[in-house]
């Protein structure tokens, strides 16, 4: 079944798709981790924040693109309000006070998803101007699917431009390599932080806004998507673009590949893939500079 | 959340009299769902069993009925120490509810040595009124080979002889695809391919369809539930399979409660289910109203199981004029009990301990702006296997 | 003459946290062992499985106290569980053999996985725990063994009847898992405190100083994970004990957070606090779910608070609510004074 063309080719696609959602969420919270140290377990209630928004947005009779334009700004928003709130409170606490207040985080984010929605798990529609299907060199593949991996093909390009070709970019890259250099540099690191963690949550936002329609929204989303999001991260390596894209990558081929091939291990796969980088290189692929050297 | 019930003015006029009386109350412990994954059915279930406890109670032979539920957390461990709770602590005289059927279990052997009938809600797997069946434990909701078996030689009847069966990778879906396949091939059938996905951490079903195109067969029976339902509806649609090959499935897979999700992808799917709100018996009509009047929503087959388990229990009682410290007369009881649902004609079948019900084949339509089920054949009086049910007598 | 006031203040201090520590401790027994004298018949199950989450939480902080932080210690707790289980109803064997098969079970599988899992640590570690658990639950859900989801009742208790003790009975079982939460207490204690333990320690406070003294910091690691793999196996074999039953829930991604949550409430690194957070935990949570319907919601606001205004946990602000207090008190203290922060 694997030799035949076709269907290795839609697999290939799947595969995409898969990795372009997961490098949505992947990149705000490996820079974030990179450049502040943070370790953000709630990113993913923020991924289930904007896709509930979303629906709300369609239910109140807006299309899927108002939802797409909106719902990461409102993410965003209540991103960095718990960021001022709640998460700078602990931000040189260390990973162990920043994983409890984020798993609380997570706890009460989806209890309040449940009082606010209910338990039953959501739909959005898909808009209808992507709802048939494209013939690819004889695949029939989806469009909505197709529009997602160009979404993040063009989110990838975006961010690198901005990292390696800004001045902002240059602070960013600055501050992961080496947050205290720069600060004597005179950078406000202060305000990179906030600026980095918006963009990274907006990113989150936009990945709930498009997964909805493939996935659904449901309660517990958000737990679901984070764990694979930190093996992307672990296996990418932290704080860099170049290691965000690899994770995603590498874990949306094994993901999708390892169930066809490997039913029975199917769940095991990632970890599995993990284990062997890990193995090999302690601080993932392509970490940034300053977290080549083993801890 | 622990709730007794009794209802408002007629309870205050009632303990006046009980202390002249001094009648106990009927407690009954239910074990549902008020936090976890299964709330929205555990829900339903509470708010079937409360109407028929108003309907039909709220007392019996003098006695006030108390409805105690305890919330199992949508898993096993929780229900089985609740279960010890409600039978150590609490002393109540009946068990009703669990949806697990790991649940109903692991609580069978504890009600069993404590003497406390078991009437399930839920918990539909085949063993329970099968090779673990107890004397002491009756199901008022249904057993998967009721749902399974009569479908085969229906869809085989109607041409589909090539299925290709997709399933999330747990006891449910395997056990119902085993009932089908049974039944199915022996009525002429063939299964072309049976494929299973990691239950709960399956969001992409493109190369489980892709497999099932690639087989060629006249319909695809899917096996999943909850969220995985949802998304696996959608992605048949999107991948084009809707309208090219048609989608059968059993109850739980394209439930009521799941219609908003669904949407139109799931139209034209052939589902064989115990219930369905379109029913045009008087029994439905009356419920419906009934629990739309309370509960301001439909009731989807929850609510009618949960219900159903209560007036069981209450029918059972009546039988023994109310004296339920006479446990082993009240288990008797329950087994002398039949009505009519809004299921349809129901009994519990003495020798299995399973309800004997309909089974309803229907087809979901589109009517107007929303799904709807549409009857299409009703299977009557269907029983399950009494052969590997070996029951001690009730002492 | 000051340095040598500095010295006794100092160790006037230090001996102060340990004997506070040691102290919460005792009064923590003697509670327990109140409640449970006093308590109704369910409460008795409570207390046990209190008790229970007590050993678990003591495994998770012997391994805190060299730095490492565990998010997925449920694994552990499943493979002492199921190994009990198997070995008593598949294989028919007696419980106390079982609980030999279980701690050795544990020792061998938390060798193995900290063979890998050690040399990471921090963030890195914390996924590799939780990988590895995960891997453990996705083996259980799908066990044709072990019946899979639906889980596996039966589990016979150990058999003491010989000795004249009934475990069957609910009180003696939650006496014996104090007893044995206290050993477990005692028995690290006494590691914390002995060369072994303080080497672990200096290896929380800066690796690679250790290091270069010529300590090998890998092996010391993988010591501690081992050990903490054979207590937390040790108490899954008596959870399933307790329940009569196994499922694969046990090994979930919310037990290792449960356990993480019950050392940090009660104070990482202090010990005691270990099954002082579980106590909390256990009495929370039941109390949260008869009462209030979205009990999550008040559990998580209860973790946040935690992180954000008891990072030390209970244990640890009385300690240093002590601290400050005998500082205050020693009138000639050099303005300098540094004080440790041990715990």
């Amino acid at each position: 079944m694997l030799l035949d063309p076709y269907f290795f080719a839609e697999q290939v696609l799947n595969s995409l798709q898969f990795s372009m959602l997961l490098f949505l969420l992947a990149i705000g919270l490996s820079v974030v981790f990179g450049l502040m140290d943070y370790l953000n377990l709630a990113h993913g209630t923020i991924y289930m924040f904007a896709a509930y928004v979303a629906f709300t947005v369609t239910q109140l009779g807006g299309s899927f693109w108002a939802a797409l334009a909106l719902a990461p700004f409102v993410a965003a928003a209540v991103g960095l309000l718990l960021y001022f709130l709640l998460l700078k409170r602990v931000e040189r606490s260390g990973h162990l006070a920043q994983v409890l207040l984020t798993v609380g985080i997570i706890y009460m984010g989806t209890d309040l998803m449940r009082i606010a929605y209910g338990d039953l798990p959501k739909g959005v529609a898909q808009p209808d101007v992507l709802k048939g299907a494209v013939n690819l060199f004889g695949i029939l593949y989806p469009s909505y699917r197709l529009f997602l991996i160009g979404l993040g093909l063009v989110v990838m390009t975006a961010l690198y431009f901005a990292l390696e070709r800004t001045r902002l970019g240059a602070l960013v890259r600055a501050g992961v390599d080496d947050r205290a250099t720069a600060e004597t540099l005179g950078i406000d690191i202060g305000k990179v932080f906030a600026l980095v963690f918006a963009i990274g949550t907006y990113l989150a936002g936009v990945g709930g806004v498009v997964a909805a329609p493939i996935f659904g929204v449901y309660p517990g989303m958000d737990v679901t998507i984070i764990i694979l999001v930190l093996i992307v991260v672990v296996v990418g390596g932290l704080g860099s673009l170049k290691g965000a894209i690899l994770g995603s990558l590498l874990i949306g081929f094994a993901d999708t590949f390892g169930k066809i091939l490997l039913p029975q291990f199917a769940m095991m796969i990632i970890y599995l893939v993990m284990a062997l980088v890990l193995t090999f290189r302690p601080t993932g692929l392509l970490p940034a500079r300053r977290f080549s050297t083993s801890v | 959340m622990r709730r007794a019930l009794c209802a408002g003015a007629v309870c205050a006029v009632l303990s006046m009299n009980s202390a002249a009386l001094a009648a106990d109350p009927f407690k009954i412990g239910g074990i549902l769902a008020t936090t976890g994954n299964d709330v929205p059915q555990g829900t339903e279930m509470a708010n079937g069993m409360r109407l028929a406890i108003e309907q039909i109670g709220p007392q019996v032979n003098g006695r006030d009925i108390q409805l105690l539920i305890e919330d199992d957390g949508s898993n096993p461990n929780t229900g089985l120490q609740k279960a010890r709770k409600l039978i150590q602590s609490d002393k109540v005289d009946m068990i009703a509810g669990v949806l697990l059927s790991a649940t109903a279990l692991a609580i069978s052997p504890v009600a069993s040595a404590a003497k406390v009938p078991v009437i399930l809600s839920l918990a539909s797997a085949n063993a329970l009124t099968g090779e673990k069946c107890s004397p002491w434990v009756f199901r008022a909701s249904y057993a998967n080979s009721q749902i399974a078996e009569p479908f085969g030689p229906w869809i085989a009847a109607k041409g589909y002889k090539n299925i290709f069966i997709l399933g999330a990778d747990f006891v449910t879906p395997r056990e119902f695809a085993g009932d089908f396949r049974r039944t199915f091939e022996k009525a002429g059938g063939k299964v072309v391919g049976e494929v299973y996905s990691p239950f709960n951490k399956t969001q992409d079903f493109g190369p489980y369809l892709a497999q099932a195109r690639s087989a060629n067969p006249d319909a695809i029976l899917a096996f999943y539930y909850g969220a995985e339902a949802i998304l696996f509806a959608k992605q048949y649609e999107s991948f084009g399979l809707k309208g090219k090959i048609p989608m059968i499935a059993m109850l739980g897979t394209t439930p009521v409660m799941l219609r908003q999700a669904q949407g139109s992808s799931v139209d034209g799917v052939i589902s064989s289910l115990n219930y369905i709100p379109e029913l045009q018996n008087p029994e439905n009509i009356a419920f419906q109203k009934a629990y739309r009047e309370k509960f301001h929503a439909s009731a989807s087959e929850f609510a009618v199981m949960g219900y159903d388990s209560m007036r069981f229990a209450i029918e059972a009682a009546k039988k023994v004029n109310g004296h339920v410290e006479d446990r082993v007369a009240l288990a008797k009881a329950i087994s002398q009990v039949s009505f009519n649902s809004a299921r349809g004609p129901t009994r519990m079948n003495p020798a299995t301990h399973q309800v004997d019900q309909n089974v309803y084949i229907a087809k979901i339509v589109k009517k107007g702006d929303a799904e709807v089920f549409d009857l299409i054949d009703t299977i009557p009086n269907v029983s399950t296997d009494a052969s590997a049910c070996k029951m001690a007598p009730l002492q | 003459m000051a340095s040598n006031l500095m010295g006794s203040n100092l160790a006037s201090m230090m001996a102060n946290r340990t004997f506070v520590r040691r102290g919460i401790g005792v009064v923590l027994i003697v509670a327990a062992l109140l409640a449970q004298r006093f308590s109704s018949f369910f409460a008795q199950e409570l207390i046990a499985e209190a008790a229970i989450l007590g050993i678990f939480t003591l495994s998770l902080d012997l391994l805190a106290t060299c730095g490492l932080v565990s998010f997925g210690h449920a694994g552990l707790l499943g493979i002492g569980a199921y190994a009990f289980g198997g070995v008593t109803v598949l294989m028919g064997l007696p419980p106390s053999v079982a609980i030999v098969a279980a701690v050795l079970g544990g020792i061998v599988v938390s060798f193995l996985v900290g063979l890998l899992a050690v040399r990471t640590s921090g963030a890195f570690f914390i996924m590799v725990t939780l990988a590895a658990a995960e891997m453990f639950y996705a083996w259980a859900f799908r066990s044709k063994l072990f019946n899979g989801a639906d889980g596996m009742g039966g589990i016979p208790r150990l058999d003491l009847k010989p000795i004249g003790i009934d475990l069957d009975n609910p009180e003696i079982f939650a006496l014996l898992c104090i007893a044995l939460c206290v050993i477990v207490w005692v028995l690290l204690e006494l590691v914390v405190a002995s060369p072994f333990g303080r080497t672990l320690a200096a290896i929380r406070q800066n690796p690679s100083r250790v290091a270069a003294l010529g300590g090998r910091v890998f092996a010391y690691r993988l010591a501690a994970f081992t050990t903490s793999g054979a207590i937390a196996a040790l108490a899954g074999a008596f959870k399933v004990q307790h329940t009569n039953f196994i499922s694969p829930d046990l090994v979930s991604w919310f037990v290792s957070g449960d356990v993480l949550i019950a050392v940090v409430i009660g104070g990482m690194g202090t010990l005691v606090g270990g099954p002082l957070g579980a106590a909390v935990l256990v009495i929370l949570k039941d109390v949260l779910s008869s009462y209030v319907g979205h009990w999550y919601l008040f559990l998580g606001a209860i973790f946040a608070f935690v992180a954000l205004a008891l990072p030390h946990g209970i244990v640890g602000y009385m300690l240093d609510l002590i601290g400050r207090l005998s500082q205050s008190r020693t009138p000639a203290a050099a303005p300098g004074t540094s004080q440790e922060a041990a715990p």
